[in-house]
């Protein structure tokens, strides 16, 4: 005889907290299907500032009202107190890949072996070079613990702390596979993210230099002297397709954009170039986007043409099917169709 | 697909010990729960023996009472009893000098007359009694005499009238045939004038022979 509980089984809930909104998801894991319970993208008391706890405490009732169930959650650890990069290792012998991965990631960051948290697998060959190399992310002990007590002492229970673009590469996971390298494209507000999965790994990862939102949003603001709001309508709902004519402000605003736009296609193209070569042989084949402005109209087919990819956006009415109609912040965008969600769905993964 | 994890390990064990900890709290608290219900059940469903145990006891303790009661009783009994023993024995030790009365009447006969008999019982001069006994040893050296120890020896000494001397002599044959006496002392004679004639007065010293008493 089999008791089953009236609650259905749920995953622990991703939350990705970022500049502007605190993006969640949680997953239907009763569901042979990947399917969302809830998910809310909720905006933020005060753009760009710093996590309070006063700004956490009332999370967990917010959460519980949108229909998220337990308090289990899955942070990503801050992308600026982040590090790793691809590492040679001197031994053929895996076992000991972690020990030396750890010493490296302590030295470049001048700190203590441990006194940081870190993983490491391998990456596939690279050209010209015989020895095994793995790709190694680690963060401090403090800073991952400052992250976790905001939200523990809220009263969530912090499963886990992942990294963005491993998250990333778990939503991607859910679509078709398809030979060669994915990159995925993660536009948000502090930075742009570049990963490069191979096989379900994350095989590259890269900060984009210039190329966060928030630098556009303020050249919009500035140069066209709109309102905080009228540049967020610009920027991740009018895009480059809703605004023809040749009116002096939509020229500018086309031009700006544009001008973001081409900046972020020359330096997807130096940094997937230099990936490229480094993986003599495997390609990359398409180019998923996602994050903050991944909904920008236009974007789409102006990377694509740029980078001669496939591009297409993600978001997790696409990854799977959404079990309830999901809840959207008052003055986000759709959060069911929204490509911001997609790391906090990795995150539930 | 790769899961990580960067939540400092030494978090990680803590956490790992809290939850160990809830869960030994509950686990004790759970058993603490049961052991409690277990014993108001047992209370409960053998409460009906605990009257009949306690009816039991306030029985025996009454019992108790009543010995102790009557062992007091026999204590006062006991030693009414010894007081009375002690007293009876004390009695018995002392000689019954009616038997000697009785002998000397019979001894007396029909010539003698007894005025008065007494006892004495003032320890004889050693020396004057008991001769001096030498020993030799086996080396031929001659020992100390013994020194004689005071006898504490009875006397009876006995006052009358006699019809005359011969009466008053085979008086003391008798006495001296009686086995009672160690010697027989003749202390004092003389003639007296009795009723119209005369007769002879005496003064005797019986000792007695020890263990005679």
């Amino acid at each position: 005889m089999k008791f089953r509980s009236s609650q259905p089984r749920r995953s622990p809930i991703g939350i990705d907290a970022g500049p502007r909104y605190f993006a969640a998801v949680q997953m239907d894991e009763e569901s042979p299907r990947p399917r969302i319970a809830a998910a809310l993208l909720l905006p933020r008391e005060q753009f760009s500032a710093p996590l309070s706890h006063s700004e956490i405490k009332p999370l967990p009732t917010i959460l519980r009202r949108a229909g998220f169930s337990g308090n289990k959650i899955v942070l990503a650890a801050p992308l600026d107190k982040q590090f790793g990069g691809i590492l040679e290792m001197p031994s053929s012998d895996t076992s000991a890949y972690t020990q030396i991965s750890r010493i490296e990631l302590a030295r470049t960051n001048r700190c203590a072996p441990d006194s940081l948290e870190m993983d490491c697998w391998p990456v596939p060959e690279i050209a010209g070079k015989s020895a095994a190399h793995v790709m190694a992310v680690g963060c401090r002990h403090d800073d991952a613990s400052k992250q976790l007590d905001l939200f523990e002492s809220a009263g969530f229970d912090a499963h886990a702390l992942d990294i963005r673009a491993a998250a990333l590469s778990r939503a991607a996971a859910l679509l078709p596979p398809s030979p060669g390298m994915t990159a995925i494209l993660d536009i948000s507000w502090p930075a742009t993210l570049l990963v490069l999965v191979c096989d379900g790994d994350v095989v590259f990862e890269r900060r984009l230099a210039d190329t966060d939102l928030q630098r556009v949003h303020e050249a919009l603001v500035q140069r066209l002297h709109v309102e905080t709001e009228l540049a967020d309508y610009l920027l991740l709902e009018a895009g480059l397709d809703a605004m023809p004519g040749d009116a002096p402000a939509a020229r500018s605003a086309r031009t700006i954009l544009s001008g973001y736009l081409d900046g972020l296609a020359t330096e997807l193209a130096t940094s997937m170039g230099y990936a490229t070569e480094k993986y003599d042989g495997v390609a990359i084949m398409q180019l998923l986007l996602c994050g903050d402005a991944a909904a920008m109209p236009g974007i789409c087919s102006r990377l694509g043409d740029r980078l001669k990819l496939a591009t297409r956006t993600i978001s997790p009415a696409d990854l799977c099917t959404a079990a309830q109609p999901v809840q959207a912040g008052q003055s986000g965008p759709a959060a069911g169709n929204s490509p911001a969600l997609a790391a906090a769905m990795g995150l539930a993964l | 697909m790769k899961r990580v994890n960067l939540i400092p390990a030494p978090r990680l064990e803590q956490r790992r010990c809290r939850a160990h900890a809830r869960r030994c709290v509950k686990a004790c608290s759970i058993y603490t729960l049961l052991a409690l219900l277990a014993a108001v059940g047992c209370r409960f469903a053998w409460n009906d023996d605990t009257d009949a145990a306690e009816q039991r006891l306030a029985i025996a303790d009454a019992d108790v009472q009543h010995i102790d009661v009557a062992i007091a009783r026999c204590r006062s009994d006991l030693n009414a009893a010894k007081v009375s023993l002690a007293v009876n024995c004390q009695l018995v030790s002392q000689p019954d000098w009616s038997l000697l009365l009785k002998l000397l009447a019979a001894l007396n006969g029909d010539a003698v007359v007894l005025k008065s008999v007494a006892l004495d019982t003032r320890a004889e001069a050693a020396a004057s009694v008991i001769p001096v006994i030498q020993t030799f040893s086996s080396s031929g050296k001659s020992t100390k005499p013994l020194a004689a120890e005071p006898k504490r020896a009875v006397r009876l000494i006995l006052i009358g009238t006699g019809e005359s001397q011969l009466a008053v002599t085979q008086f003391v044959v008798r006495l001296e045939k009686t086995g009672l006496f160690d010697r027989v002392i003749v202390a004092d004679t003389g003639r007296e004038t009795f009723m119209a004639g005369s007769a002879i007065s005496f003064r005797l010293e019986c000792i007695l022979k020890e263990g005679e008493k």
